[in-house]
């Protein structure tokens, strides 16, 4: 080819074909609390998997909340595949939760179940947010867990969101999405906050007040994603 | 000058597809007949097409006249008459009063009373005096004056609401097997499917009723996420109920009806794939997800109006409709709105970031041995109680005193005493 056609070719606008896809673009979806969103950079990615692991009463299912009444906010539709049939209705309203348009399948404690469901409704491209709920029943008296899925079954996930705008969050004790999550959020148990009758803050140690729950103060650490970074915020009621 | 055709036929399901055809300003008239609302220059025209159209074996009565009362009158005792506008007084005055009770909807007993003041045609009720009538017989009695008069009583509202789309095939022998019913299925659900197409309506609720070889029957109803009227979304979804919740004995005849709905065209998104933004796709993503959990383990839940702790159920999920959402929202009270509890979540100390908290329940709760030195603070008890009243069952009421409390491994759980039972159980852990 001579220079004066390389030079034509050049001046020729490029084919829709060949730019970049605007579906590819990677949009976020704000957590609804602001320093955990400086952390992530504005939010959790849509069309990949994210994760949120902690402890039991380390506020998982309350920051799971908050991003759901975000993404509802917008007038998205949004999934909740409860494994172990946990989520309570009631709290979800309070957290700024529409039902009309949460979508909840219970899967009466079968994980495996849970993960066909999220098969199902991660291609469809209708949900904003599809939340994988996987976290076993953890109490002082019972505890039910579930197997460990395979890596592969997150990779084929993760190939199912591509092209979606579904931000997949998955629930649970410790990071089991491995490489396939791109944001993994870990939650630890600062303290937990008592409100006495006097209406103060207090110990524990003056019983002979009494005492109400008040809320939780929560240590959030970014494991996997492109910063690294920690940030503490409260959950209450 | 709008003027009315009244036809009352001897099948009205022949009938209704040919006068839905010649018009839409059209409504029933139980239980065998239909009113048309046709312009004074096409009535003829109309009544013509109508029954040239019509099946031979069905016999039509027709009459034409301004008003729906006149027009019914002339059908039901002069058929084929076209009464000239202001003559319907005349045209009705000798004929008997009694077939005009169940058409005005008046009670049996009033016609006995005018059969006893010697009442018999319509002439001579029109002329009562309305006065002395409404003094004696009151609102009903103008009500059968005004009727007599040719007048109508009520606004003309076109539209076939009682208009039913059902499917019905008798099968010559019993059919045991889903690939042969899925084919009668796909050839009922066609007609059906061409049925709302004709008069621009969709589906949000099948009915499938099939009746058994061991005379029971097997009734379903499918609550459809979004109003739709494609047979072989439909077929797929039929077929994934009866995968999942297969009928016990052979099958003899199959029932199919639908609930019409309005139409809605989806609006695709510019930058996302087709698939993603059309919504026709949902319903059958949803018979996907209730074969494999379930029937009522998918969908909204819904909270009931009870104190009873956990005391939700779960709907079908439906598409909401954005424009609806938006006027519903316009109307709302800001009080009731889920952004005011939102907006409860006030930070405790500026600066400090509030998320909400949330219970992640045990279903159902679990008994636990719980020991003084495991607690490391409590809160409580909470007393509640409700349903002893219901019924006799002691399953049926509730009594607990609840508590929250802190153990010594940071856990912090929501657990209650069970009057009941005598036990402590585990309702949830604060998360």
């Amino acid at each position: 080819m001579r220079g004066s056609q390389v030079r034509m070719l050049e001046k020729l606008p490029i084919p829709l074909s060949a730019q970049p896809d605007p579906r590819e673009a990677v949009t976020c979806l704000s957590t609804g609390i602001e320093v955990l969103d400086t952390v992530l950079e504005g939010g959790l990615p849509r069309g990949k998997i994210s994760e949120i692991v902690g402890t039991p009463s380390s506020g998982r299912t309350g920051l799971i909340l908050s991003i759901l009444a975000q993404a509802i906010a917008k007038e998205e539709l949004v999934a909740y595949i409860d494994a172990f049939d946990s989520l309570d209705p009631s709290f979800a309203i309070k957290a700024g939760v529409k039902l009309k348009q949460l979508l909840w399948v219970r899967c009466g404690a079968s994980q495996q179940k849970a993960f066909k469901a999220a098969d199902i409704l991660a291609p469809t491209g209708r949900f904003g947010v599809l939340v994988l709920d996987l976290t076993p029943i953890e109490t002082p008296f019972k505890r039910v867990g579930g197997k460990r899925a395979p890596l592969s079954s997150w990779f084929r996930l993760q190939r199912s969101l591509q092209g979606t705008s579904t931000l997949l969050l998955v629930i649970g004790q410790a990071s089991t999405a491995g490489s396939a999550a791109v944001v993994t959020v870990s939650l630890r148990r600062c303290k937990v906050q008592w409100c006495f009758a006097s209406g103060e803050d207090s110990s524990p140690s003056l019983a002979s007040l009494t005492p109400f729950f008040y809320g939780i103060w929560t240590e959030a650490q970014l494991l996997r994603g492109k910063h690294h970074g920690h940030v503490t915020f409260y959950s209450r009621f | 000058m709008s003027r009315f055709i009244a036809v009352f036929s001897s099948d009205l399901s022949l009938t209704l597809p040919v006068v839905q055809s010649l018009s839409s300003r059209v409504v029933l008239c139980p239980p065998d007949g239909v009113f048309i609302e046709v312009s004074v220059r096409v009535e003829r025209d109309i009544l013509k097409q109508l029954i040239e159209r019509s099946d031979r074996s069905v016999v039509l009565k027709t009459g034409v006249a301004s008003t729906r009362t006149a027009a019914f009158l002339a059908a039901r005792f002069c058929s084929g008459s076209i009464v000239p506008a202001g003559k319907e007084r005349e045209f009705s005055a000798t004929f008997p009063i009694q077939p005009l009770f169940p058409y005005a909807g008046a009670h049996p007993d009033l016609f006995r009373v005018l059969d006893h003041w010697g009442i018999r045609t319509i002439g001579q009720l029109a002329n009562l005096p309305e006065r002395e009538l409404s003094i004696r017989l009151g609102e009903a009695g103008l009500h059968l004056r005004r009727m007599a008069r040719g007048e109508d009583t009520e606004p003309f509202y076109p539209g076939i609401a009682e208009l039913e789309f059902e499917e019905r095939e008798s099968l010559d022998w019993a059919v045991d097997s889903l690939e042969s019913l899925a084919s009668i299925l796909n050839t009922l659900l066609g007609r059906l499917c061409a049925q709302l197409q004709t008069h621009g309506k969709a589906t949000d609720s099948i009915g499938l009723i099939l009746k058994l070889d061991d005379r029971s029957s097997y009734e379903r109803r499918l609550q459809l996420a979004y109003p739709m009227k494609d047979p072989k979304t439909l077929l797929s979804i039929l077929r994934l109920k009866l995968q999942s919740d297969p009928p016990r004995a052979a099958i003899l005849e199959v029932l199919l009806q639908a609930e019409p709905t309005r139409a809605r065209t989806p609006q695709h998104h510019l930058f996302q794939p087709k698939t993603a933004s059309n919504p026709e796709l949902l319903p059958r993503t949803l018979a996907r997800l209730q074969a494999l959990v379930g029937d009522g383990n998918v969908g909204s839940p819904t909270l009931l109006d009870s104190h009873r702790p956990d005391a939700v159920r779960i709907r079908p999920f439906q598409l909401v409709d954005s424009t609806k959402q938006k006027r519903e929202k316009r109307k709302s009270d800001p009080i009731d709105s889920p952004e005011r509890e939102l907006s409860t979540f006030l930070p405790i100390k500026p600066g400090v970031e509030c998320a909400p908290l949330s219970l992640r329940r045990i279903r159902p709760p679990v008994p636990a041995l719980i020991r003084p030195n495991q607690i490391l603070v409590r809160a409580g008890p909470w007393r509640s109680s409700g349903d002893w009243w219901s019924g006799t069952s002691e399953a049926e009421g509730w009594s607990h005193d609840q508590w929250d409390i802190e153990f010594t491994d940071g856990v912090v759980c929501r657990v209650f005493w069970d009057h009941d039972r005598s036990g402590w159980f585990v309702d949830g852990v604060y998360d």
